[in-house]
């Protein structure tokens, strides 16, 4: 059994918008509230967790169906409860005897999904803890530098941070209305060009009236909207942490790690090329082994490793994969 | 038993070869094995079954040891401190420290996860860790006050654009009832107010330091993150009437109504053994008023 924590540092290649809430048409940035070093409580912009776990778990389930062979046209094949336990951990369904752990079918399903024994999930009724703790992306500012990793806090990285505040935006972004375009009036059928000159010549009259009660039936669906963004260039930390039994998880956790960092896409806004993030610095440390506890390991010289076990498992074992995906009810 | 046993004998005949260290490689363990066997005319098969309980504790060296010799099967009245300074998740407002090390027994024990445990399926070794009474934990449940409460929420969706692609079999998708349902399930955070948990336990301090420090998150939602343990802080401390359940009339956890020394306490049901979650398990029982 080996523990490890894994320390990251990611910079923020665009903007980043996770939402937390809306108030009207203005979308706030998710925020948490951390102790400082005064003793006094502050809301901090963060990327959560869960969010970023997501990745990880999205990154190793798409891994294991390449490696069976089970990603293309029609290979894959999967029921709903495989889905759902692969890609969102799956879920209590009722059927099976939750007393009675079979641990035998619970061993076999986690050697063939590797996946499965480090991210947790819901399957035939029994809940399997995950072996991964995943902390929230933090925003580094001069607010939480006091909680990133002494590396982190004595490298260049860390100076002339400024406040979180400073490094919050607000866009504005319109969708348009096609109605109000007279080009695309010409694409409408003749019935339904009819009723838009109604309802525009309704809404000038309305606006001539000064009837607000009209005005609000002829409204046009344009839609100007507000949006907190992270702006691009800042940093945030962020923290893996995980127990694993064997190389072969081992290697499950940096064919995750480093799959999901290659193309780390987070938040809201990613069809506008929003929440795109890179690692620009990590380190990491053997917790479970208390001579290597003070001091770090390069993750460098450990990640080009990855995935020759992981890969020659999956692959070998590709028809138990698909038979286990195909019995399991998650 | 015997199988400890005869771990502990392994270790001291195996501690007796010079040199000899638990990360040898395997062609020099069976080496080892052959001269083991040998010296103490045991099978092979023997020799494997004490290696294998060895290989499975050896994180905890002292488990190993003669533990008569190193005096450490005795309870002692321990205090034990976890410092949280950011946020943590408490379900029941409570955090019971028997549950927690019974939780690393398990999940340690076996080469997988196993996470249900019933009052019959009690591990054997947490007889060891933490001192029984009438099948009750001698050990105090924390009831930590909590500030700066926030409400956050847990979201799933089932993830419909990959469904299209790999599950050509399914035809539709109810995504507003049943297994694929979304759902935006509100929990409660918060930050500890004195900024540690306590407990009082009576336990074997090696074997619950050993399982502790292993444990880097507690609460729920340890997963994303919630929890995380700066530094534990376990050390012996003096005893009052009623250690380490009760003080001064009120118990420190729930405790069945026939507990002695209970006098200022409310009735209620409570589940008395670990996994207090289970709530089909409660019974009549006292907790602090």
């Amino acid at each position: 059994m080996e523990q490890r924590r894994y320390e990251f540092l990611l910079r923020a290649e665009r903007a980043v918008c996770q939402a937390e809430g809306t108030e009207g048409n203005h979308t706030h940035i998710m925020t948490r509230k951390m102790r400082l070093k005064d003793g006094s409580v502050e809301r901090v912009p963060i990327v959560t967790a869960d969010a970023a776990r997501h990745q990880l778990r999205e990154a190793a389930a798409l891994a294991t169906l390449s490696a069976a062979g089970m990603l293309g046209e029609g290979k894959a094949n999967l029921t709903t409860s495989a889905l759902r336990m692969l890609f969102a951990g799956g879920m209590l369904t009722g059927k099976g005897d939750p007393s009675n752990v079979k641990l035998d079918e619970l061993r076999k399903l986690v050697e063939f999904v590797p996946s499965l024994g480090l991210f947790g999930g819901c399957v035939n009724s029994q809940m399997i803890a995950g072996q991964i703790q995943v902390s929230d992306m933090v925003l580094l500012c001069t607010e939480t530098l006091d909680f990133a990793p002494e590396w982190i806090r004595e490298s260049e990285h860390a100076k002339n941070l400024l406040s979180w505040r400073d490094y919050l935006d607000e866009e504005q972004r319109v969708r348009f209305d096609p109605e109000i375009n007279r080009e695309k009036q010409r694409l409408l059928a003749p019935g339904a060009r009819d009723f838009v000159e109604r309802k525009l010549e309704a809404k000038d009259r309305a606006h001539d009236e000064d009837n607000a009660v009209a005005k609000e039936a002829a409204k046009s669906t344009m839609l100007p909207r507000t949006c907190e963004v992270i702006i691009p260039g800042v940093l945030f930390y962020w923290e893996v942490e995980a127990t694993t039994w064997n190389a072969l998880e081992l290697d499950t956790l940096h064919v995750a790690l480093k799959a999901a960092l290659s193309r780390f896409r987070i938040g809201g806004k990613q069809g506008t090329k929003h929440g795109v993030l890179r690692a620009v610095a990590m380190d990491g440390s053997i917790l479970s082994d208390p001579s290597t506890r003070a001091k770090s390991y390069d993750l460098a010289t450990e990640m080009p490793k990855t995935g020759s076990v992981f890969f020659d498992h999956v692959t070998a074992n590709a028809a138990k994969v698909r038979e286990s995906l195909a019995k399991v009810e998650a | 038993m015997g199988a400890r046993e005869d771990a502990a004998e392994l270790s001291e005949a195996l501690r007796r070869i010079t040199g000899f260290r638990m990360d040898w490689p395997e062609y020099l363990l069976d080496a080892a094995a052959a001269d083991v066997c040998d010296r103490l005319g045991w099978s092979r098969k023997r020799y494997d079954a004490a290696r294998a309980l060895m290989r499975h504790v050896q994180h905890e060296p002292a488990s190993l040891a003669s533990p008569a010799a190193s005096g450490i099967t005795q309870h002692v009245p321990l205090h034990v401190r976890a410092y949280v300074s950011q946020q943590l998740v408490l379900r029941s407002g409570t955090i019971a420290l028997d549950a927690v090390l019974e939780w690393i027994i398990w999940n340690r024990g076996s080469s997988k996860p196993v996470s249900s445990s019933g009052r019959g399926q009690r591990h054997p070794e947490l007889h060891e860790v933490v001192l029984f009474q009438d099948q009750i934990a001698l050990c105090s449940h924390a009831k930590p006050e909590m500030f700066e409460m926030e409400r956050r929420y847990v979201n799933r969706r089932m993830p419909i654009n990959l469904a299209r692609h790999l599950c050509d079999d399914v035809r539709r998708i109810n995504m507003s009832v049943g297994a694929e349902k979304s759902y935006h399930i509100p929990y409660s955070t918060g930050f500890l107010k004195d900024g540690f948990v306590e407990w009082w336990l009576l336990g074997n301090p090696v074997h619950v330091a050993s399982l502790l420090f292993k444990t880097r998150h507690i609460g729920a939602r340890r997963g994303a993150g919630y929890g995380r343990v700066d530094r534990w802080e376990i050390a012996e401390c003096s005893t009052w009437d009623g250690f380490p359940v009760v003080r001064d009339g009120k118990p420190l956890r729930a405790l069945p109504h026939d507990w002695p020394g209970v006098f200022d306490a409310a009735p209620t049901f409570a589940t008395l053994t670990a996994p207090y979650w289970d709530m089909t398990k409660e019974e009549p029982a006292w907790v602090g008023t």
